[in-house]
C-alpha cells in the first residue's frame, strides 16, 4: 500500500482489546485518508443517533498518504467524531509531531470506541499497541502530562493528551499536542474524555513505502523550493497568522466585545509586530515544516511561557472580551491548553457571558460574584478554570453557546455567536457576505479554516450576493480540507502561494495513483456531502434553519468602528442559501438530491433520506 | 523615489511585476498604495526598509516597501 501504514488500529476501551485490520482498498480508493477516512468511518460506523459521549460514539484519528514524508508541512492528521458541542460532524486537524510517529508505527487510523471502566492511555511502539493505566495522569493539565510522559518514557515518543477539560466532558474540550498544538474544535476531547482516555502516547520507526521513490524525491524537492522561493515566507515566518491582526481590525472584521463590532479600539496593542517585539522568543514549526508560523512567547509580568497565540486566539480571547494586553491573552491562551479547551468557543462563551452581564441577563448572583465586564482579565481567567471544572457558571458555560442560550434565554439567544452550535472563529461577518456563506455551510459549524474569503469580498465588493462568490465558496469548500485529506498543511498553499499543481505529482509518486485537481475536488465534494449526510441523519429536521448565522449578523449594525451602520439583510442571507444549494444539487431545505449523491458515488445514501 | 515590492498574490494585481518605483516620497503608503492602483484594504502587512509600519507612515527617498496581503486566511 504505497503511501500508507498500511492498518487500521481499532481500540476497544470497553473490552479493552486492541485489533490491526489492513485498511480497506476501496476506502483508500475513494476517500484517499486523513478526513476522508475519518468521515467515511463515522458515517458507517457510528449508529444513528448515537449519544456523542456514550460508548457508540467513536473517536477516529487519521493521517494521510503524504503525512510523514518529505512533504512541506505533512504533520497533519485529522480527528472526527460525532460532536458533543454540535450533535453533527466534528473533524478537527492537529499539527506537530504526532502524525509522523503514527505513520511510521504504520496506522492509517486509530478508531477509538467503547468506554474503558478506569482511566487509561494508549500506548504505541511500533507493532505494540496497549492500554496501560492512567490514575497517575488524570486530573493533571495537558502539558504537565505531556512532560510527565517525556520524561518517564523520552523524548521520541509523541503524545496527544487531553486536560480537565475533556476529563469533565467541557463540550468543546481540546485535544493537545506538543505543548501547545490542539486539535481544538467540536469537542474531540471530550468524546476521548467520555471514553476515560487520558492520552495517546506513541512511538513508530517503520519505513513507508512509496510508489516511485525517483519522482517522489523530485516532487517533494519542488514543493520545498516553491516555499523557499516564496517572497511571503520571511513574514510568514516572523509574524504567522498574526500577520492579520492589525488588517482585520482596519477592515472591520476583528471580533470585538463579543461581535458587537469589527474594529477594536485597543487593536493596536495586540498587533503582529507589538506582540513580536513583546513576547515573542522564537519561532515553532510542525513535522517538516519549511514556514514555521508557531511562536513560542514569554509573559514577563506572568513569569510563564507559550505556544501562541496565533490569530484567533487574540481575536477570540482578546478583542471579543475587550481585553488590549498582548501578555494577558497570552496567559489565558495557556490557561486554555494547560486545561485542554478550544480557546475560540471559549473566547466566544465568555464574551457572550460579559455581554449578558453587561445587560442585566446575568447578575451577580449568577456569576457567583465575579463582575464580568468586557476587560476584565482576573474574571476571565477564573471563569476558564470554572468552564474546565465545570464549576458555577463555568457548568453553564461549558456546554457551549448555543445551549447556555438557550437555557438562560430572555433574548440572549440573539448574540449566541454561533453556526449549527460551534462558535464562530474570530472574523466579524456584518458585512462580509462569502465569509458569512463561508461560515453558514462550513460542515462543522462556524469554522474558517474550510473556506476563507474575507480578501476575496473586499476585491469583489462585500456586500454584493451574486452567484460567483457562492461559486468561490464551494471551490474552496471542495478544494482546501484536500490538504488535510492528505495529512499535510494547507498553509503553505494558503499563505505562501505555492502553486498546487505540484502536489499532484508528489500524490502520484507517493501512492502510485494519478489524481487530478478535478477527481481530487470530486473526493472534497463527496466527503462534504457525506458529511452533510451524516448532520440529516443526526438531527431530526435537519434542514436550512441549521444554516443560518448568529442574527447579530442581519440584524444588528456595529455602533462603532469600519463596518458601523453595515448589516447584510437576511433576505440576503436566503438569497445567499438559496444559490449555494442550487449550486451544491441540494434542495431549496439544503438536502442533498439523490442525482447529485449518485454522482459523487454515494447512491446508497439516497435510500436514507 | 520609492520601490514597492507586491509580496505574493499582491502581484497579480500589478500585472506580475516585481517592483514599482514610484514618485512617492513624502507620501503615506496608503496613498503609495493608490498611485500604483493597489487598493490598500487588500494590503495586510507593510514593510518599510524591512520594518512593519502602518498605512499612515509617510515614505521618504529611497524607501524599499514590501507590501503583502492574505489571500487563505489561515
Ligand atoms: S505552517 Fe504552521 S501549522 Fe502549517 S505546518 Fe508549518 S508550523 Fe505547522
Amino acid at each position: 500500500m504505497n503511501g500508507y501504514g498500511g492498518s487500521i488500529l481499532r481500540v476497544n476501551l470497553t473490552e479493552g482489546k486492541i485489533t490491526r485490520l489492513p485498511t480497506p482498498a476501496d476506502v483508500i480508493r475513494d476517500y484517499i485518508g486523513g478526513r476522508g477516512f475519518g468521515a467515511y468511518f463515522l458515517y458507517h460506523e457510528v449508529p444513528a443517533h448515537a449519544d456523542p459521549l456514550g460508548p457508540e460514539n467513536k473517536l477516529i484519528i487519521s493521517t494521510g498518504p503524504l503525512s510523514g514524508l518529505m512533504i512541506p508541512g505533512a504533520g497533519k492528521c485529522d480527528f472526527s467524531t460525532k460532536s458533543p458541542l454540535t450533535g453533527g460532524y466534528a473533524g478537527s486537524s492537529l499539527g506537530g509531531l504526532f502524525t509522523a510517529e503514527m505513520k511510521y508505527a504504520g496506522i492509517d487510523s486509530i478508531i477509538l470506541e467503547g468506554i474503558s471502566p478506569k482511566p487509561v492511555y494508549l500506548f504505541i511502539d511500533d507493532r505494540k499497541a496497549e492500554l496501560r493505566d492512567a490514575s497517575e495522569y488524570w486530573g493533571k493539565g495537558s502539558i504537565t502530562v505531556e512532560r510527565m510522559f517525556k520524561e518517564q518514557l523520552g523524548e521520541e515518543f509523541q503524545v496527544a493528551v487531553i486536560g480537565p477539560g475533556g476529563e469533565n466532558l467541557v463540550s468543546y474540550a481540546s485535544i493537545n499536542h506538543d505543548y501547545g498544538r490542539e486539535a481544538g474544535r467540536g469537542g474531540v476531547g471530550a468524546v476521548m474524555g467520555s471514553k476515560r482516555l487520558k492520552a495517546i502516547v506513541l512511538h513508530g520507526t517503520q519505513s513507508v513505502q512509496v510508489a516511485d521513490l525517483a519522482g517522489y524525491r523530485q516532487a517533494g524537492m519542488a514543493l520545498f523550493k516553491a516555499c523557499k522561493d516564496s517572497d511571503g515566507l520571511k513574514p510568514w515566518q516572523d509574524y504567522g497568522t498574526t500577520i492579520v491582526t492589525s488588517w482585520c481590525d482596519e477592515v472591520g472584521a476583528l471580533p470585538t466585545r463579543n461581535f458587537s463590532a469589527g474594529s477594536f479600539e485597543g487593536g493596536p496593542t495586540l498587533y503582529g509586530p507589538v506582540m513580536r517585539e513583546q513576547i515573542v522568543i522564537t519561532d515553532k514549526g510542525c513535522f517538516g515544516c519549511p514556514s514555521p508560523c508557531g511562536k513560542y512567547s514569554r509573559m514577563k509580568r506572568y513569569g510563564s511561557t507559550v505556544e501562541g497565540p496565533e490569530y484567533e486566539t487574540i481575536g477570540m480571547l482578546g478583542s471579543n472580551l475587550g481585553i488590549a494586553d498582548i501578555q494577558d491573552v497570552a496567559q489565558a491562551n495557556l490557561l486554555c491548553d494547560e486545561l485542554g479547551i478550544d480557546t475560540i468557543s471559549a473566547g466566544s462563551a465568555i464574551g457572550w457571558a460579559m455581554e449578558c452581564f453587561e445587560k442585566g441577563i446575568l447578575t451577580l448572583e449568577d456569576t457567583g460574584g465575579l463582575e464580568l465586564r468586557f476587560g476584565n482579565v482576573p474574571a476571565v481567567f477564573e471563569l476558564l478554570q470554572a468552564i474546565a471544572k465545570r464549576q458555577g457558571l463555568g457548568a453553564l458555560l461549558s456546554q457551549g453557546v448555543k445551549a447556555a442560550a438557550k437555557q438562560v434565554g430572555k433574548g440572549s439567544e440573539k448574540f449566541a455567536i454561533h453556526v449549527k452550535g460551534m462558535e464562530q472563529s474570530a472574523y466579524a461577518t456584518h458585512n462580509a457576505t462569502a465569509m458569512l456563506l463561508a461560515y453558514m455551510t462550513c460542515d462543522v459549524g462556524a469554522h474558517h479554516n474550510r473556506s476563507w474569503a474575507i480578501t476575496y469580498d473586499l476585491q469583489v465588493g462585500r456586500e454584493l450576493v451574486v452567484p460567483e462568490k457562492v461559486a468561490r465558496i464551494i471551490w474552496l469548500q471542495d478544494f482546501r480540507p484536500m490538504f488535510d485529506v492528505f495529512g499535510t498543511c494547507r498553509l503553505q498553499w494558503v499563505e505562501l502561494g505555492i502553486d498546487r499543481e505540484l502536489y499532484v505529482p508528489a500524490l502520484a509518486a507517493v501512492t502510485g495513483v494519478q489524481r487530478s485537481w478535478e477527481e481530487l475536488e470530486m473526493v472534497g465534494a463527496r466527503i462534504w456531502n457525506l458529511n452533510r449526510m451524516f448532520w440529516i441523519r443526526e438531527n431530526e429536521g435537519f434542514g436550512r434553519e441549521w444554516d443560518l448565522p448568529a442574527p447579530r449578523f442581519y440584524e444588528e449594525a456595529p455602533k462603532t468602528g469600519v463596518t458601523a451602520g453595515q448589516i447584510t439583510r437576511l433576505e440576503d442571507v436566503h438569497k445567499l442559501l438559496d444559490m449555494y444549494y442550487e449550486q451544491r444539487g441540494w434542495s431549496s431545505n439544503g438536502i442533498p438530491t439523490p442525482a447529485t449523491l449518485e454522482k459523487l458515488g454515494l447512491a446508497e445514501l439516497a435510500q436514507t433520506l | 523615489m520609492i520601490t514597492l515590492r507586491p509580496l505574493g498574490g499582491l502581484k497579480a494585481l500589478v500585472h506580475d511585476q516585481k517592483e514599482l518605483h514610484l514618485e512617492a516620497a513624502g507620501c503615506s503608503v496608503r496613498e503609495a498604495l493608490l498611485l500604483a492602483n493597489i487598493r490598500p484594504e487588500l494590503v495586510a502587512l507593510v514593510l518599510v526598509n524591512a520594518r512593519p509600519v502602518d498605512k499612515a507612515h509617510r515614505l521618504a527617498d529611497g524607501d524599499i516597501v514590501q507590501v503583502l496581503t492574505v489571500f487563505g486566511g489561515g
